[in-house]
């Protein structure tokens, strides 16, 4: 994608997201306009469950919640802290986070908007092994081992529009983008560019009982990352890693690049049925994704290609605004592949460039993700609950495997955690007040480094083939992730929130947000380690 | 649009089963060594070995030869070199092809279409050397605060015969490219070796420096006293010859070490090895130095395809009395010297790390050690190690 191109897209959204945030209260007279004042975002996302979903064309069936306003709108700007030795090995010893957010929901006549613009600049202490913005999307990466102070500033644009086309039918459109920078202060440096474009438009059909919906989706994720050092007095060694720490290394001489593109494309169809006061939403979706791990150069050389794809069920029920149970499962495979691959020289240009032959799978890793959530609300209003409590379970299950012939290296990991949350609405005639305590916890089980032999070799051999692998393996680095992964762990927050309506004829609140989380590990090599997160929101809605 | 809609449904349909597919994950082909055509002894094929390296990644694959001379192996695709070496009682056996790739559906030659399931590597034999690198220390230390220092690099020849060798003029100096990870060395398959920069000789009238069996002579690139100076603290003042000429700046020698001379001027006002991967050689011109150097318009030449630029000296493949091809990690580069000189390479990992490669021990005797000389360095050097030359008393 062209810098143009991105500028354009940038501007169009930024326009959107602010026309959103700054459009103009509607001049009907609400009907009731003191109920507004209850108006959340939680309850625009339950009250219309295809705004969780992937179909813009989803967004008509905010007439529900839109009755009373033809706009709910919330500006917020959040500072958060986090700190703890409990942490995976990507993550930083402490992280500072500042954040703006503008989020919009409203209808112009017959057509539904949604704009969202987020803002947030991370400041994380003491980072390695973050080559990529995102370490785990895939197994090939370009990192070291020096911790460094981080930053990272990323702005987000997300819009979607759903217009009726005619009693039955109804279409939208989804349209993301997102790009970050971050740059790692201490030698050796990376400056990582990151942008993200997802495009998702939508049809769908509504009739009394049933609602049913399609969509597709692309979507683009692009990363540069650039190693630099700037003192030249002792050298530096820069790793690439390709699935389960298995690396090989060069000591750095100048400059190191990277680029990563990944194209995901898939599909989504969404069944709702409702009846009375009970309403059960469905979407399946499917997605398979591409991806190329290369240089920056116009030599071709690459370091590995990816492929993913993805079946995702959610599902989700409500009875009267009262119960409600929702539940997803995720199965996703990713495969990692070496790029096979030879210099030539091209006899015209006069340049040596790699060209393609082949290319061989070496990384699998199959995932399994679920969660259940049973949620009793006892209403004060239609539009917020006087109390209501969740109880849920999530969890993984994950097996990765890296494959040099004719050993395969195999993790496994098991992850299930149990959740109980509860939150009480206290409201007076000037303000409400939302305390919401928490408690997990999770256990984690799983077998680090499972070695296998694919056929069979004298004896000797795979002993000296494993002797020699095992130095191209950075256990200390795979044993810290995979103690993280399978900890049990006591997880214990509580989020509050305070509500000042300070316009009840036109709906206008302002919301501070408080959230505490305290997550203590209760097993294995990091037990009694601990990290703490807070965060405070303040904000206003309209 | 089509594609589009396949795939969708495709992804729909089978999105959660993409399978890891094991057959593309290896290939079997053959190897087969072929001897020279003029070589006529009946050699025992099945005491020579074969060794697949893969270019990309620290892993090999090694097996012996069948009677008919082949051997199968069952690798990963990817980049390869291969590399025949064994000292049997028939000669030294060397081969190397170094790099072929391998793919899924066969062995891609030079030539794209060209593709088989084996892969022929010619044999050149070899008569065991005398004159042998013990240790090469090229990638330097550091200082006391943390510097690069590249000072304090040599190279220590042994005697691995029970004969006296005489060192009175042979030459010493590294082979062009100066690194191994050059991607534009244009002298590849010639038929002889051009050295880079400077050419030192021994100094002596031809009696006067002989090396005993099991004996070493170390030639120090500053033979001084490097203890407290960097991290290595080598007192190379014991060194047996220095790197010194007047005329080069940055040079150091003390005074009771004796001068290498240096017999090509090259370019530069100083000299040095690359820290990163040198290729060192220790020969004797066949007609003698004198007349080699007077020779000229047969030994300077350009760059293959050129008929100006900078002139290299080129030596005979058959004067090389021993040379090594090293590199900065196990990775292979560019592969400098033919088989028959070194069919591998010895390896030190980490620029300014204060490690050297040693040859390997074969025999210990009462009076000498051998060291193990199969011209293949990847087999006779230990990589990585501590540097401990044989310095003077």
């Amino acid at each position: 994608m062209t810098t143009t191109m991105k500028k354009y897209i940038t501007g169009v959204l930024a326009l959107l997201s602010c026309s959103l945030l700054f459009a103009q209260e509607p001049t009907q007279e609400a009907v009731v306009p003191s109920l507004k004042n209850y108006y959340t975002y939680d309850y625009l996302l339950r009250s219309n469950f295809w705004l969780q979903g992937n179909n813009a064309a989803g967004l008509v069936f905010n007439d529900k919640a839109l009755e009373l306003a033809d706009a709910y709108s919330q500006i917020d700007g959040t500072i958060a802290y986090n700190d703890g030795p409990f942490r995976n090995i990507y993550t930083s010893e402490s992280e500072q986070q500042y954040k703006l957010n503008a989020l919009s929901y409203l209808k112009f006549d017959k057509i539904y908007l949604y704009g969202n613009f987020t803002y947030d600049y991370n400041f994380r202490k003491e980072v390695k092994w973050n080559g990529l913005l995102y370490p785990t999307s895939s197994p090939f990466m370009l990192a070291d081992s020096i911790p460094g102070n981080q930053a990272i500033e990323r702005f987000s644009f997300d819009a979607g529009i759903a217009l009726p086309i005619n009693k039955y039918f109804s279409a939208g459109v989804y349209m993301d983008y997102t790009v970050a920078s971050a740059a790692k202060q201490k030698d050796l440096r990376n400056k990582n560019t990151y942008m993200n474009l997802l495009l998702r438009p939508g049809i769908n059909f509504r009739s009394p009982h049933w609602n049913l919906g399609a969509s597709f989706t692309f979507e683009r994720t692009t990363e540069k990352i650039e190693y630099s050092q700037y003192e030249s007095g002792t050298a530096k060694s820069i790793f690439s890693l390709s699935g389960l720490w298995f690396y090989t290394y060069d000591t750095f001489s100048s400059s190191e690049n990277r680029r990563k593109l990944d194209d995901r494309i898939g599909g989504s169809f969404q069944v709702e049925f409702i009846t009375g006061d009970f309403k059960y939403y469905s979407e399946f979706s499917g997605f398979y994704r591409e991806g190329t791990f290369s240089e920056t150069g116009y030599n071709n050389q690459q370091y590995g290609d990816t492929e993913a794809a993805a079946f995702r069920y959610d599902g989700k029920i409500s009875y009267a605004n009262q119960f409600y149970l929702t539940g997803y499962i995720d199965v996703s495979t990713m495969l990692g592949y070496k790029v096979i691959q030879r210099s030539e020289r091209d006899p015209n240009a006069g340049v040596s460039i790699w060209i393609t032959y082949d290319r061989a799978n070496i990384y699998v890793q199959n995932k399994t993700e679920y969660g259940l959530a049973y949620t009793r609300a006892k209403p004060r209003t239609e539009y917020n609950n006087s109390y209501d409590f969740t109880i849920g379970m999530k969890g993984y299950n994950m097996e990765s495997a890296f494959k040099l012939y004719p050993l395969k290296y195999v993790q496994r990991v098991e992850y299930r955690e149990a959740y109980l949350m509860f939150n009480e609405n206290f409201s007076w005639k000037s303000g409400m007040l939302d305390i919401n305590p928490g408690l997990a916890y999770g256990m984690g089980s799983g077998t680090m480094n499972d070695r296998k032999i694919m056929n069979t070799m004298a004896a000797t051999e795979v002993d000296e083939f494993i002797s020699a692998l095992q130095t191209w393996q950075l256990e200390p680095e795979l044993a810290a992730e995979f103690a993280f992964m399978t900890s049990d762990r006591l997880n214990m927050g509580v989020h509050c929130r305070y509500t000042y309506f300070l316009s009840k004829s036109k709906g206008y609140n302002l919301y501070g947000d408080f959230r505490y989380n305290y997550v203590r590990a209760l097993s294995d090599l990091l037990k009694d380690k601990h990290r703490s997160y807070f965060s405070l929101t303040v904000g206003f809605s309209f | 649009m089509k594609k589009i809609l396949f795939l969708l449904i495709y992804t729909l349909l089978w999105g959660s089963c993409l399978n890891e597919d094991q057959a593309s994950s290896v290939f079997t082909f053959k190897i087969i060594a072929a001897l020279p055509e003029d070589f006529t002894l009946d050699v025992d094929m099945t005491k020579i070995s074969v060794r697949i390296q893969s270019r990309e990644k620290p892993v090999t694959y090694q097996q012996f030869l069948e009677e008919d001379g082949t051997a199968l192996f069952t690798v990963e695709p990817g980049r390869y070199s291969a590399t025949i070496s064994s000292r049997t009682p028939d000669g030294i056996f060397n081969g190397l092809e170094s790099e072929f790739l391998l793919t899924t559906y066969g062995v891609v030659g030079a030539d794209k279409s060209d593709v088989s399931n084996s892969l022929t590597i010619n044999l050149e034999v070899a008569a065991p050397g005398g004159l042998i690198f013990r240790e090469i220390y090229y990638v330097g230390s550091q200082t006391q605060l943390g510097s690069n220092y590249s000072r304090d690099i040599y190279v220590e020849l042994y005697n691995n015969t029970d004969q006296d060798i005489l060192l009175d003029s042979l030459c010493f100096g590294a082979i062009y490219p100066a690194n191994g990870i050059s991607s534009t060395f244009n002298w590849v398959g010639m038929d002889t070796i051009a050295i880079f920069q400077m050419l030192w000789m021994f100094p002596g009238t031809g009696q006067d420096y002989p090396l005993g069996p099991g004996e070493s002579a170390v030639i120090a690139q500053n033979a001084i006293d490097h203890t407290g100076l960097c991290t290595s603290n080598l007192n190379l003042s014991k060194a047996h010859f220095g790197i010194y000429d007047p005329l080069l700046t940055g040079h150091e020698k003390h005074p009771d070490v004796p001068a290498m001379i240096r017999i090509v001027d090259g370019q530069g006002s100083a000299y040095s090895l690359s820290v990163n991967s040198p290729a060192v050689v220790v020969f004797r011109p066949a007609m003698g130095v004198r007349a080699y150097l007077n020779d000229e318009d047969k030994w300077l030449r350009y760059q293959p395809g050129s008929t100006s630029g900078t002139r290299y000296w080129h030596i005979a493949k058959s004067w090389i009395l021993d040379g090594v091809d090293c590199s900065n990690g196990p990775t292979i580069n560019v592969k400098r010297f033919p088989v028959s000189v070194d069919a591998g390479f010895a390896y030190t990992v980490g620029s300014y790390s204060g490690r050297c490669v040693r040859r390997k021990v074969e025999e210990v005797l009462p009076d000498r050690i051998v060291y193990q000389d199969t011209n293949n360095s990847s087999e006779d050097f230990e990589m990585t190690v501590i540097p401990s030359p044989r310095l003077r008393p």
